[in-house]
């Protein structure tokens, strides 16, 4: 059955543009000129996925992605607009209300293959046999209560200030916010939750704790705390690497991809452990055993042997359950084998592949390394050039 | 009899000295002179060497020699004696530290305890001294001294009480100078800040000025980005559609028949050609609306309309004003234009004439915003102008915007044009707007502005712009 795609732009002549583009696809396609007539429209039928304009008289795009989400929570919300950098659209970005969001003019090629990868990314993750192991595993970490209220305060744009005041709240998690802040992830000096969450960037902070929930409950396994140091120095890394490549700083959210990207592993670490310890006994035997340079992949073979689903693929799914950007998603889900067709944003798969790798080789943790492509590293941004740079600048927040 | 009678002379001499330094220092006109008049006086009188004035730092560690009067012969110390440390005459400080003179009447009798200053005098062959302390609010901020080289106990018992009043003297009048001092260097500070101040005020009507245009440029990348995607779009789809039509003309070419064709085929041809017009259209008239927008804001932004008089249209600015931040006003409820047309040419500023009027509007559309956040539709925004004369016979164009916001109240009417003033979130409003219309009407131009507001139901603006300014 073929994909529903609505579009939603009070332009006769972008919708005629995107009629024209998805001609020869196999969507099927709707266009409103406003946001009502597709309410109107959902009442009693259903879409698949929802591109919007944000500027609309009437119904704004904001508005209508609202509405969506509240009468078909799984419509794919994509927003595709002219204003580049307005706050309103970051805001509906960091809280999960739209999943990507496309600048007009945009590149037709690149529409369309956006489009596809995250409706691949969609069907993948909502798989019938993996949904079956997914729900296999037992209960899935819940969304803390405090990140739905901050996700309401940044879809209110609401000030640093609000949020810091609410995160104050809890105090436990304003300590473990100060704590991430300062020393595992990003290296600041402060004692304020308010600047804290300003450097951050509120996506950041909410994404932080949606992790802290996770972590949390791996906090007491082997390797938690590796993990968990090897997570931040990928966050710094890319970071690193992406001012080293593109002379400026990581968009906000992407902030956390690299954070996020072994979410899987220590999920299922805490959901699995016997099995998960097993695994980990199995590849240290056969790294034994076959005296390899490091750069093969021992633990992705054995993993589909011992586990009944990979941590990217549950790591992705609860990415995408708890509606993160869609980059972020798609990292964790190829960070370790990326595969060049199946990917839309290369350039920050292929910047967490090489980062991740390093950091593994630094800090010892062979259990968990896999073979790097050099290839998919050059083609999307000539990134090998700069591992020397990399592994010096990991080593020296290592030593700091 | 006559030693006392000489000894009375001597007394009213110093009196009546006394009295005329008092007199001088209260006139104070030329402080050093009278200070130096007064040194001399008294030295003269009691027959001294040198008579000298030593200040204390503000460190409270050294002293300086600052004023000095010296005898025919005498030789000057003054240059001398500055930087001295004030701790190494401690029995000296010590002696006139509450305020009292100290009379050295013979300095081959100071004892042990005064061995320093005895040494420092007896090398200068000083043989008597006479000490006024110089207090500030109750504490030892230097001393008057009298030194006698010729002969010991120059100084009288009774001459304690009017020299008393005369170290009284001194230090008065040294307070007022450290107090005129004071006001002075606190005159220059304010001066320094408020320099500062005005320097940091025209940065920010500057940045105030960038932010505008930095609004201004994030609105009209939107306005452009729309046209400039479906064209950018539709020349893509062209390109594809050129080489399906290709495909089929070479077929023709090639083979001199036309080419069967497949349902699909048929389909797609019908839809290629029935489509061809409306994309060269679409992209015609994208084209057409980017080039608008850009005239619009090539004319709205020339600087040389900022710093020259020249005839402006009213119509056309209001017009390319709107253009300009079209993307604010879509979702309003009405925009009603009432120009009255013909509108005469008005010697002006365009520039800052185009500055008002977009501060103006977006202020409305603040407003507007503010009191209708969830319903837009309703909304209301209203631009009229016409011509007439002022009380003053003058001719003049009005331009009234009106809005159906949330109005103002009292106090926001009475300080809307104070600079810095704002209702606005932080990084919203810098509140300079209001303050830079009201300066580019009334000063750069002779006008005048007229509000009329009402809390909970709207505002209008007027100004009035003088035909010849
Ligand atoms: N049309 C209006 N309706 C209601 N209130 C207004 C209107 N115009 C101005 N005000 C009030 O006057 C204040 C000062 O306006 P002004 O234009 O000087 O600054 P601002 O709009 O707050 O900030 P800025 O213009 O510097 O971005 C505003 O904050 C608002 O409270
Ligand atoms: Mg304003």
């Amino acid at each position: 059955m073929s994909k529903v795609i609505a579009f939603v732009d009070d332009e006769q002549q972008i919708l005629r543009a995107l009629k024209r583009l998805f001609f020869q696809t196999d969507y099927t396609c709707l266009f409103f000129d406003k946001g009502g007539d597709l309410i109107q429209y959902l009442e009693s039928n259903k879409i698949d996925i929802l591109v919007t304009d944000i500027r609309m008289p009437e119904m704004d795009g904001i508005a209508l992605m609202h509405a969506v989400k509240r009468m078909q929570p799984k419509v794919i919300r994509i927003a595709l607009s002219g204003y580049t950098d307005s706050r309103q659209i970051l805001a509906a970005l960091d809280s999960g209300l739209a999943r990507l969001y496309i600048y007009k003019p945009w590149d037709n090629d690149q529409l369309l293959s956006k489009i596809e990868g995250l409706i691949r990314m969609n069907d993948q993750l909502a798989d019938p046999s993996l949904l079956q192991e997914i729900n296999g595993l037992g209960s899935l970490p819940t969304i803390p209560d405090l990140y739905a209220k901050i996700t309401d305060l940044i879809e209110k744009e609401a000030s640093a200030q609000e949020v810091a005041r609410l995160v104050d709240s809890d105090p436990a998690i304003a300590g473990k916010l100060l704590r991430i802040a300062n020393t595992a992830y990003y290296g600041l000096h402060t004692g304020s939750v308010q600047q804290a969450i300003v450097m951050l960037g509120m996506s950041n902070v909410r994404q932080i704790i949606l992790t802290n929930s996770v972590f949390e409950r791996a906090a007491y396994m082997p390797y938690a705390k590796d993990l968990w140091q090897h997570a931040s120095l990928v966050n710094q890394g890319v970071a690193y690497l992406y001012s080293l490549c593109y002379g400026k700083s990581l968009p906000n959210h992407q902030g956390t991809a690299g954070l996020m990207h072994t979410l899987g592993l220590l999920f299922l670490a805490t959901v699995k452990t016997d099995l998960y310890l097993e695994l980990i006994e199995a590849v240290e035997k056969e790294l034994q055993h076959s005296q390899t340079d490091n750069n093969q992949s021992i633990f992705d073979a054995l993993e589909t042997e011992f586990l009944p689903v990979r941590h990217p693929e549950i790591g992705s799914f609860l990415l995408n359950w708890w509606e993160l950007p869609f980059d972020i998603i798609e990292v964790a889900y190829h960070y370790r084998e990326p595969k060049p067709e199946l990917i839309v944003n290369k350039e920050l798969v292929a910047m967490v592949h090489l980062v991740s790798h390093v950091a593994f080789g630094l800090l010892g943790l062979t259990q968990f390394q896999y073979a790097l492509d050099k290839e998919f590293c050059d083609a999307n941004g000539n990134l090998t050039r700069h591992q020397l740079a990399i592994e010096d600048y990991l080593a020296s927040l290592l030593t700091n | 009899m006559d030693c006392l009678e000489e000894r009375f002379q001597h007394r009213l001499a110093l009196e009546r000295i006394v009295s005329g330094i008092a007199r001088n220092f209260v006139m104070l006109e030329n402080p050093t002179d009278s200070i130096n008049h007064a040194l001399e006086e008294i030295g003269k009188y009691s027959r001294a060497s040198r008579a000298y004035i030593f200040e204390f730092q503000e460190d409270g560690i050294f002293m300086n020699n600052t004023y000095e009067w010296c005898r025919e012969g005498v030789a000057s110390e003054m240059e001398r004696l500055q930087n001295q440390k004030i701790n190494s005459f401690p029995w000296w400080m010590a002696q006139i530290k509450e305020g009292d003179i100290l009379n050295i009447k013979d300095v081959s009798k100071l004892g042990d305890e005064a061995q320093a200053e005895r040494e420092i005098l007896e090398l200068q062959s000083v043989k008597s001294a006479l000490i006024m302390p110089l207090m500030q609010r109750g504490i030892l901020n230097g001393f008057v001294g009298f030194d006698n080289v010729d002969a010991t106990g120059n100084w009288h018992d009774e001459d304690m009480t009017v020299l008393s009043i005369a170290a009284e003297f001194f230090s008065s009048v040294f307070n007022r100078l450290s107090a005129e001092k004071e006001i002075h260097n606190a005159k220059k500070e304010l001066e320094v800040s408020l320099e500062s101040l005005k320097h940091l005020q025209a940065q920010l009507i500057q940045q105030e000025q960038l932010v505008a245009i930095g609004q201004l440029a994030a609105g009209v990348a939107h306005e452009i980005n729309n046209p400039l995607g479906f064209v950018m779009s539709n020349q893509k789809t062209l390109q594809n559609y050129a080489n399906i039509l290709k495909g089929y003309a070479e077929y023709c070419l090639e083979r001199n028949e036309k080419p069967a064709l497949s349902d699909s085929d048929r389909k797609e041809l019908t839809y290629i050609v029935e489509d061809l017009d409306d994309v060269f259209s679409d992209i015609n008239e994208g084209l057409v609306r980017v080039k608008k927008i850009i005239k619009s804001m090539r004319i709205f932004s020339r600087i040389d309309r900022m710093t020259d008089y020249e005839p402006y249209d009213v119509k056309e600015g209001i017009e390319n004003t709107l253009v300009i931040i079209k993307s604010r006003l879509s979702g309003l409820g009405a925009l009603k234009l009432n120009i009255d047309t013909p509108i005469p040419m008005i010697q002006a500023y365009g520039g800052k004439i185009n500055q008002v009027l977009l501060n103006l509007i977006v202020n409305a559309l603040d407003a507007i915003k503010e009191a209708h956040p969830n319903s837009p539709g309703e909304g209301c925004l209203e631009i009229s102008t016409r011509t007439k004369r002022d009380k003053n016979e003058r001719k003049i164009v009005e331009i009234q915007i009106v809005d159906n916001g949330i109005g103002m109240t009292d106090e926001v009417k009475n300080k809307l044009f104070m600079p810095f003033y704002t209702t606005k979130k932080i990084g919203k409003g810098t509140g300079l707007g209001m303050s830079i219309v009201y300066d580019i009407v009334k000063n750069s131009h002779a006008g005048e502005i007229i509000v009329e507001s009402t809390e909970g139901v709207g505002t209008s603006i007027t100004v009035q712009l003088p035909v010849n300014s």
